[in-house]
């Protein structure tokens, strides 16, 4: 157990080192500036500081930016590994093939990690700077995307064990949009009268997740806190759904011939 | 005797490249001639002024037109929400009127779309008459009308100007001879709209009818400016042209006093309407709390705070129309707990022995109660109440959205863990 967490640990760190030596990284971190800026430059008649704006815009670059660190390095982990024949070096060192998912999906959750304590905590200072308020939801919002993306580097680890990377893009970006839709589309075939892909929907739900269960947009606008219940059913939520994706991709990865 | 050919090929390799830039340099010469000496064709609603706008040339104008439509809705959706709770803003919510978080989304709105004169109206009244930028206002209409010079609604651009100018100065506030002199321009851009309403009043679609900007609400402007610059035989004859279903008003009784030569003519028509006024001020009656329409998508949040919720769902959070959306409440008295607790449906008993003395059927509930009801408690606002109605009632949707959305994640992450366990076993 120990030689394995061990592993682990030393794989997620060089993950995370590998990551933070990307210039693609420095690029994600270098945009978040501009935007920052944008909160001074997008006020044309001088009104002053716009709270609401600059949180919800905020938000939805912090998501984005997120969006991109998860399926631009996630990609980089496991598929580069197999093409050139590094992972034959890691396995031998390695207890199980599960092990070495765990460790690059740790690297990449740490990547993540930073960068959303990085983002959110610009856009608290900002805020704070130019209104004197604390504003509590943002944090709270971070961590909500960071457990939404979390997953989806699952996801990403997931398919990048079994296919390749165009694939593995085009799975990742239909689940993602599937799991913010998936009871609206479920309810569209309801009520259309077929009962067949209601059904078929129903087992769909079951396997994929549901990433509208991660909606933080109508606690931040209306300032809302969310329950702390809440909260901890969505961190179970998200650490099985994790551990169950990893499972399958160390389970697909174990018995795949190299 | 290998250096020939290949220096021939290195020259004959320049002279494509050169020829290739002289043409590309041509092409681009002929384009920059032809945009230059054809500007109306070639840009003929869009105003190409700097650098920026050049750049917002190369953009799709589908990809322009639905970035602009989000962001018009984003804006529409901040003006539902209303101010911060934890920064001083001086606005309400359900009103653009002194709005500052939707004016950079609208201002970004107007520049990738620059033909949807709607969004000029709302900016420049909420420039001129709520935040002290008149002169914004104006230059911003002002590069309405260049944008939309040839377009069917370009009356709506002057109405909204003439309303600026009319309404920025008020006879209460400011002295007589400045209010007469903005309304004077106001008048001059009222005629503009007419004029330009009457002369493009074929091109416009049923669909183009604006509640506001319409032919009748300009000449009642008209009618009242004239009569406030002093000009009251004009002002007679535009009050004329309006229909006599709108003539009942108060500046139908101020035309109607003029015609008759009162002695007691007031100045402006306003000072009529001082008793009108103060009739306006009346105080909110809406009781908490009303239902959301997807509890689903709210279960990160407390129900107790969705009140405020579901009053921006339901768009101006009157009682009358929330009560509508209840087909299990419709015309019916509720309560602090938003329900109906007025009719003989539920029934009222006391659990504590110590207060035996029945409940009367017509009793309404509120917080101070101390009786229970037979039913179990499922509400946030202590008055421990649920409901025998429709299982969809949608007042209950705040209080069940907890349920609703706990359970099925519950048995999706228990499946999910039982599995990944199975595999790891088995696998």
């Amino acid at each position: 157990m120990r030689s394995r967490i061990s592993c682990i640990t030393a794989i997620a760190w060089y993950s995370f080192i590998e990551a933070l030596r990307n210039r693609l990284f420095l690029g994600v971190f270098l945009l978040a500036l501009p935007f920052a800026a944008a909160a001074w430059t997008i006020d044309v008649y001088q009104l002053g500081f716009q709270t609401r704006l600059v949180s919800d815009a905020g938000l939805t670059v912090i998501s984005t930016l997120g969006l991109l660190v998860v399926l631009f390095f996630s990609l980089d982990q496991i598929i580069p590994d197999i093409e050139k024949r590094t992972v034959y070096f890691i396995f031998t060192r390695m207890p199980s093939r599960h092990t070495y998912m765990i460790g690059r999906f740790f690297g990449i959750v740490t990547t993540l990690l930073c960068l959303h304590v990085f983002l959110a905590g610009l856009l608290v200072m900002i805020i704070k700077l130019r209104t004197g308020a604390w504003f509590n939801e943002i944090p709270i919002a971070g961590l909500i995307i960071f457990l939404k993306q979390s997953l989806l580097v699952s996801i990403v680890m997931l398919l990048a064990s079994c296919t390749s990377k165009i694939i593995t893009v085009s799975i990742s970006v239909l689940i993602y949009v599937v799991g913010h839709g998936l009871d609206i589309f479920r309810m569209l075939a309801e009520q259309g009268g077929n009962s067949i892909i209601a059904f078929l929907l129903d087992i769909a739900g079951l396997i994929l997740p549901d990433f509208s269960l991660y909606e933080t947009r109508i606690m931040v606008m209306h300032e809302i806190p969310a329950q702390t219940s809440a909260l901890l059913i969505l961190a179970f939520y998200t650490l099985t759904a994790i551990f169950f994706y990893l499972a399958i991709g160390g389970a697909i990865l174990k018995h795949r011939d190299l | 005797m290998s250096t020939q050919p290949q220096k021939s090929l290195t020259s004959s390799a320049r002279l494509s490249v050169l020829s290739a830039l002289m043409l590309l340099a041509m092409a681009l010469s002929a384009q920059h001639l032809m945009k230059s000496r054809y500007w109306e064709y070639y840009y003929p609603e869009v105003q190409v002024a700097n650098f920026a706008d050049i750049v917002l040339q190369t953009i799709p104008g589908q990809i322009k037109s639905f970035v602009a439509g989000v962001l018009r809705i984003t804006a529409d959706e901040y003006m539902h929400i209303g101010p911060t709770k934890k920064a001083k803003q001086n606005f309400v919510a359900g009103s653009f009127a002194g709005n500052t978080e939707i004016m950079s989304l609208l201002e970004l709105s107007v520049i990738l779309e620059p033909t949807n004169t709607d969004m000029y109206a709302v900016m420049s009244h909420n420039l001129a008459l709520y935040l002290n930028r008149f002169d914004d206002a104006i230059k911003l209409l002002h590069r309405g009308i260049q944008a939309n010079k040839n377009a069917p609604d370009l009356h709506k651009l002057y109405g909204a100007a003439a309303y600026c100018y009319g309404f920025a100065k008020k006879p209460s506030f400011a002295a007589p001879a400045e209010v007469k002199k903005y309304r004077e321009i106001a008048v001059n851009y009222l005629d503009a709209a007419i004029k330009s309403y009457l002369a493009n009043e074929h091109r416009m679609s049923p669909y183009m009818h604006d509640d506001f900007a319409n032919l009748q609400n300009y000449y009642v402007m008209q009618s009242r400016f004239l009569a406030d610059v002093g000009r009251k035989s004009e002002a007679l004859a535009a009050w004329q042209k309006v229909s006599e279903a709108r003539q009942i008003s108060f500046l139908g009784h101020y035309f109607t006093m003029l015609q008759q030569e009162e002695i007691a003519m007031p100045d402006f028509p306003d000072h009529l309407l001082t008793a009108a006024y103060q009739a306006l001020f009346q105080v909110s009656t809406i009781r908490p709390p009303y239902s959301v329409p997807a509890a689903y998508r709210f279960w990160l949040t407390d129900p107790a705070s969705l009140y405020y919720l579901a009053i921006y769902a339901r768009g101006f959070g009157a009682p009358s129309l929330l009560a509508e959306d209840c087909h299990e409440h419709r015309s019916s008295e509720l309560n602090q707990c938003g329900h109906d607790h007025s009719t003989a449906q539920h029934e009222h008993v006391t659990h504590d022995p110590h207060l035996q003395q029945p409940v009367q059927p017509d009793h309404v509930c509120g917080p101070g109660c101390e009786h229970d009801h037979h039913h179990e408690s499922t509400h946030a606002s202590g008055a421990a109440h649920e409901h025998e109605h429709d299982p969809e009632c949608p007042h209950c949707a705040s209080a069940k959205s907890w349920k609703q959305a706990g359970i099925p994640v519950m048995i999706q992450a228990f499946l999910m863990l039982a599995t990944t366990i199975i595999i790891r076993r088995f696998i």
